[in-house]
């Protein structure tokens, strides 16, 4: 029943935030799909692409929320009531089977199965229970998963990125009292200013978890640098024109040592070349426990030796390619002079660590 | 009489843009305020501080209209509608006394007077004269004004500033539609839908507006590319170690030109002789040479001078990225002596990727 043919300030209040929400969601899916198709390295397991999907959810649970809850009574009412937590349900499995690919934890995509399932479940559900039961499917859960889902955020990030675990809980929370204070039976005991309160949890719930998400790293992201044990930037001839340890982070002078792995890179690199006989040039080389990702371009050669063959770090050699030339113009003459690379080099330290990049982001 | 009488459909379609309309107005005039706060060397001139002015009095006016339309009639009807008029009369005072001074001839502050003009008219005029003044004779007025800084900000936008500042012109060409279709003549001749319609414009406008001014500077700011002249790192010791010029004539080689390092000797020994006379030890930010301004940047042992004919924050601004990333790329390279001045070439791209010089 709720605000049918109610007419009163409460009930015009608590529909035009019902609203406020739907356009606040949309605000938010427009940026981060924006985002998200501009990105280069996309991945369907970006947080930011998942949480517009979930975010979509929401705007049709609203939806039909506001036409079951002003607009219609009766049997009528309950096929929207279900209609609207079916959106959300597909919208939360959905969340889960993306997010879940990403978390360590063996969870065989559970949630996201159960979500589909009670999607379908909801609309046989006898409209005594419907209240209680839809709360216990969907609040239990899911709640489980996003507990799950931010302590592995909580356990992989640092400093200011904590806070924006912080807030998301916080929003999370307060999402729940907001979605509780919508039900029949809260309003029944408490009457309508309870819907108008839970109206405002959600919309706040909406702005803090999504302001929170902008500022979180993807799972695809989480911890790249930290995979990175040396860079090199090699010139054609051999020659190596600055290395990079990132373990130390610090430079050492050319040694021995690194004048034959550049050659040597050089040299893999040119065998390789005239084995597969393409005019195509080296990628990546898979070393069990090491992998040596390359870029090309003129007549130099970054070599990156890495735990893992990122997408990212891919992306970050293109990112470097294009700054030193930015910078460069063209690969200078003098190759034998070391300290003419030293710019490279802290450009290089830049872009592959983390912490540099987190600053960057925070401008 | 209000608009809406009787609930319908319709009826709450209106009233839920309307507050959708006051919610954005509030989270873009927070957004802008925080941004404005965070610029070091804030002016009151601001597009940004400007525009978040005006849009708490937009939410405030859409607050008041809400009241009259929704809820009241008779004469309570009118003191509702006559707040609404005076908040979004003194928030086009308010911010067309602050952009006034952006144009480039003076107006006297003429529409910031009027806008006062019209809060005052606002109080105490008759509503049956009050609705006729605010359509036929404040309207006209601020559409004039509007033009003026349309032509302005399309003639000085290049590239993809001017995207936005067209993106922002058709924002305001929706919200003027929207208000439009609001008011009584427009409802008394096509009914309430026309009122519903309205809203609908009005926050569409209000949320393209805001996104093309989040990517805008200020009116006055808008050509900062074309006022720069040139640009020179000059090491503590005088030697150029950069130098950009946006004139047409480029050097061939990448040494540097007698001029160049007589340039690089004289600002340094201007900046010594400054702190003589001053007995400081601060910096200089800027030096005022008439049709010439000298803005500085500095680092430990480099100063970054840029030679504009106008002081313009955004200008500051790019000085500041530019000292930014210059501090990542050559912390622990830059000593008190330069042994190689080949290690800087990279600064000239890291100067024209930061100041747009193509």
């Amino acid at each position: 029943m709720y605000f049918y043919n109610v007419e009163s300030p409460i009930r015009d209040f608590s529909l035009s935030i019902m609203v406020v929400i739907i356009f606040v969601a949309l605000q938010f899916v427009i940026t981060y799909i924006y985002q998200w198709t501009k990105s280069p390295y996309r991945k369907i397991s970006d947080l930011r692409f998942s949480w517009s999907i979930f975010l979509l959810s929401i705007m049709a649970n609203i939806f039909f929320y506001i036409i079951s809850d002003f607009y219609t009574i009766g049997e009528e009412r309950m096929l929207f009531l279900r209609l609207g937590s079916s959106a959300l349900l597909i919208g939360l499995a959905i969340f889960a089977n993306i997010q879940e690919r990403a978390l360590p934890y063996r969870t065989r995509n559970i949630f996201g199965f159960l979500g589909i399932v009670m999607a379908i479940l909801i609309f046989f559900i006898p409209p005594t229970l419907f209240s209680i039961l839809q709360y216990l499917i969907i609040g239990v859960p899911y709640s489980l998963l996003f507990i799950l889902f931010i302590g592995y955020i909580w356990k992989q990030t640092i400093g200011p990125f904590r806070k924006k675990v912080y807030s998301f809980v916080f929003g999370f929370i307060v999402g729940l009292i907001g979605y509780v204070f919508l039900t029949d039976y809260l309003v029944n005991v408490l009457g309508h200013f309870v819907y108008t309160f839970g109206t405002i949890f959600v919309l706040s719930s909406v702005f803090i978890m999504s302001v929170s998400i902008m500022g979180m790293p993807s799972f695809a992201e989480l911890n790249w640098s930290q995979k990175i044990n040396d860079i090199y930037l090699i010139h054609k001839s051999g020659m190596p024109l600055f290395h990079i340890n990132m373990k130390r982070k610090e430079e050492t002078d050319v040694k021995d040592k690194e004048v034959l792995t550049g050659g040597a890179l050089t040299v893999i690199n040119m065998v390789l070349q005239s084995i597969v006989k393409s005019g195509k040039e080296i990628k990546s080389i898979d070393q069990e426990n090491v992998k040596l990702l390359f870029g090309h371009s003129s007549s130099i050669i970054l070599v990156i030796l890495a735990e893992e063959d990122l997408e990212i770090l891919h992306y970050k050699i293109k990112q470097f390619f294009k700054d030193f030339f930015e910078l460069y113009g063209t690969v200078p003459e003098d190759i034998y002079n070391r300290s003419t690379f030293l710019p490279a080099r802290a450009l290089a330290m830049k872009i592959f660590s983390e912490e540099a990049q987190k600053l960057e982001e925070k401008r | 009489m209000a608009v809406f009488e009787e609930y319908s459909l319709i009826r709450d379609i209106a009233l839920s843009f309307m507050v959708v309309t006051i919610f954005f107005a509030l989270q873009f005039a927070i957004y802008f305020l925080r941004e404005w706060l965070r610029t070091p060397n804030r002016k009151f001139n601001d597009l940004r501080f400007a525009w978040s002015f005006f849009l708490v009095s937009v939410a405030f006016n859409m607050s008041f209209f809400i009241m009259s339309d929704f809820y009241t009639s008779g004469e309570e009807r009118v003191f509702w509608i006559r707040l609404g008029y005076i908040a979004i009369t003194a928030g086009l005072a308010i911010f067309s006394n602050i952009q006034e001074r952006a144009l480039p001839w003076n107006t006297h502050n003429f529409f910031g007077i009027i806008g006062l003009i019209g809060v005052m008219f606002s109080f105490f005029l008759p509503h049956e004269i009050l609705k006729y003044l605010a359509f036929f004779i404040l309207t006209p007025i601020y559409i004039v004004l509007f033009a003026i800084f349309a032509r302005i900000i399309i003639k000085r936008s290049v590239g993809i500033l001017r995207v936005f500042a067209f993106l922002f012109i058709l924002g305001f060409g929706i919200s003027f539609l929207g208000y439009g279709l609001e008011i009584d003549f427009a409802v008394e001749a096509f009914g309430p839908i026309s009122y519903t319609i309205g809203t609908i414009h009005l926050a569409v406008g209000v949320v393209i507006m805001s996104f093309s001014i989040m990517n805008l500077p200020s009116f006055g700011e808008l050509d900062w590319q074309r006022k720069i002249q040139d640009i020179y790192l000059i090491h503590s010791n005088g030697t150029v170690l950069a130098h950009v010029t946006t004139t047409a004539h480029e050097r061939k080689d990448s040494s540097m030109s007698e001029s160049e390092k007589r340039a690089g000797g004289a600002i340094i020994g201007i900046k010594a002789l400054l702190k003589e006379v001053t007995s400081r030890e601060g910096t200089v930010e800027a030096i005022d040479h008439g049709d010439v301004k000298l803005l500085f940047g500095h680092t430990d042992y480099a100063d970054l001078i840029v030679v504009s004919s106008e002081d313009l924050m955004i200008i500051r601004h790019k000085i500041e990225n530019f000292i930014k990333e210059f501090t990542i790329l050559y912390k622990g390279i830059l000593k008190d002596s330069v042994e190689d001045v080949r290690i800087f070439r990279p600064v000239e791209g890291l100067i024209k990727r930061i100041f747009g010089i193509s």
